[in-house]
């Protein structure tokens, strides 16, 4: 059963304090002051996400939400509280899955893919289908320094939804696609969610959220402040957050 | 990618250690041409593979080391450049030493004097090094190498929160 789920999640981070010279810095360590400030990013936080959910995370800058995915990515390993994800997991944060500019597309294929956790076998059967989805058939041997941002990012999605998630976690991943490319990665992600899968997206654009997720939360400074319908929520986000 | 992939970390650190061992075998092809050049019997290159092992070993068992001390001291990468500088001089490379020499008490404490030294013996001199050269290579190696995946087990958990 492909489900996600955590209750009081508590994270924090510990940040650099006030600025020190080195002999000052020396004696903070003599004297055990370190100077480090602790700042917490999420805080409560209680989710249920059951499979065939797409849901949609907004928030303001610093509100936690990519912290929130990395932790329900596993790359965060230090929380409070508890979390279960179970099912197969692809985390796409910020399009950073490890693609070396100095690699062709297809080099790139294979170290991503490797990374995101498929086989040899299954890259080299699903090398044609990455790059067919991502359109990008006449730069196979290309190296993607080559590359513009949007063909970046069209590789960097192909890959890991070629990886077959159970559960995918995008984190702005629709930044810099055309309007074309968007709506066809959208179809592949509502095929995930109906075949019982979960997708989670972090996403500045609300009208995409609303027209595409079964629900949105809202977290703000750590805490889950709605957590409803995307209408709603997006209606009372844009209006808190209007000039 | 550390934050935003979630993959083993070890591999980071193999991966450079492979791709240097791979950039060696090159280097490897220039000292057989010398050796012949020089009418050294080619049957030491044989036991190479041995220096190979345990210089590989040592050289993982230090990167993981490095790597984990350097996520959490940025500035570990400049100091180390000149720890790297100092290490140069203090092995004997390009000179040899006598245990009856001053440098050489230091350089017990120099796990680079026992493999250099016991790749010498073998494929310079064609004999077997001694035995406390062996022993040493060999503990300094293990030694990393363990040292290395304990602290870098026991530091990653922090990783994705400090690059």
């Amino acid at each position: 059963m492909i489900n996600i789920y955590t209750k009081n999640l508590y994270k924090e981070f510990n940040i650099r304090g006030k600025n020190k010279n080195f002999f000052k810095r020396i004696h903070s360590l003599i004297q055990k002051k370190f100077s480090r400030e602790k700042r917490v990013v999420l805080k409560d936080v209680s989710i249920n996400i059951k499979g065939g959910e797409i849901v949609g995370l907004i928030g303001n800058n610093g509100s936690g939400k990519s912290t929130l995915l990395r932790l329900l990515g596993g790359i965060h390993k230090r929380y409070s509280g508890e979390i279960k994800v179970e099912g197969r997991l692809t985390n796409l944060i910020g399009l950073a899955i490890g693609l070396n500019p100095r690699l062709t597309l297809t080099e790139n294929t294979y170290l991503a893919g490797s990374l995101l956790g498929m086989s040899y076998t299954e890259i080299k059967e699903k090398l044609d289908s990455v790059v067919e989805f991502a359109e990008l058939e006449e730069f196979t041997d290309t190296k993607v320094y080559q590359f513009s941002q949007g063909m970046r990012s069209r590789l960097a999605i192909s890959i890991a939804l070629h990886t077959n998630p159970d559960i995918f976690l995008g984190d702005e991943i629709f930044t810099k696609l055309d309007e074309h490319f968007k709506n066809k990665t959208l179809k592949s992600l509502k095929e995930i969610s109906s075949k019982g899968g979960i997708v989670i997206l972090v996403e500045h654009q609300l009208e995409l959220l609303e027209d595409h997720c079964e629900r949105i939360i809202w977290l703000e400074e750590g805490r889950i402040k709605r957590d409803s319908n995307p209408k709603e929520v997006a209606e009372e986000y844009q209006k808190i957050n209007e000039f | 990618m550390i934050n935003s992939v979630n993959f083993h970390q070890e591999s980071l650190v193999l991966a450079i250690a492979i791709k240097t061992l791979f950039s060696h075998v090159f280097e490897v092809v220039i000292l057989i041409g010398f050796l012949v050049f020089f009418e050294i019997p080619l049957v030491a290159i044989l036991l190479y593979p041995i220096v190979l092992i345990i210089l590989t070993i040592f050289s993982v068992g230090a990167g993981l080391i490095l790597a984990s001390l350097g996520a959490y001291f940025f500035d570990l990468k400049q100091i180390w450049l000149y720890v790297i500088g100092g290490l140069w001089f203090i092995t004997p490379i390009f000179y040899a030493i006598e245990t009856t020499d001053r440098i050489f008490l230091l350089n017990l404490f120099n796990p680079l004097y026992f493999i250099v030294t016991m790749a010498r013996d073998i494929m310079v001199y064609t004999r077997i090094p001694d035995l406390y050269i062996i022993f040493g290579a060999t503990g300094y190696s293990l030694s990393a190498i363990i040292i290395g995946f304990l602290l870098f087990k026991k530091l990653k958990v922090r990783f994705s929160e400090l690059v």
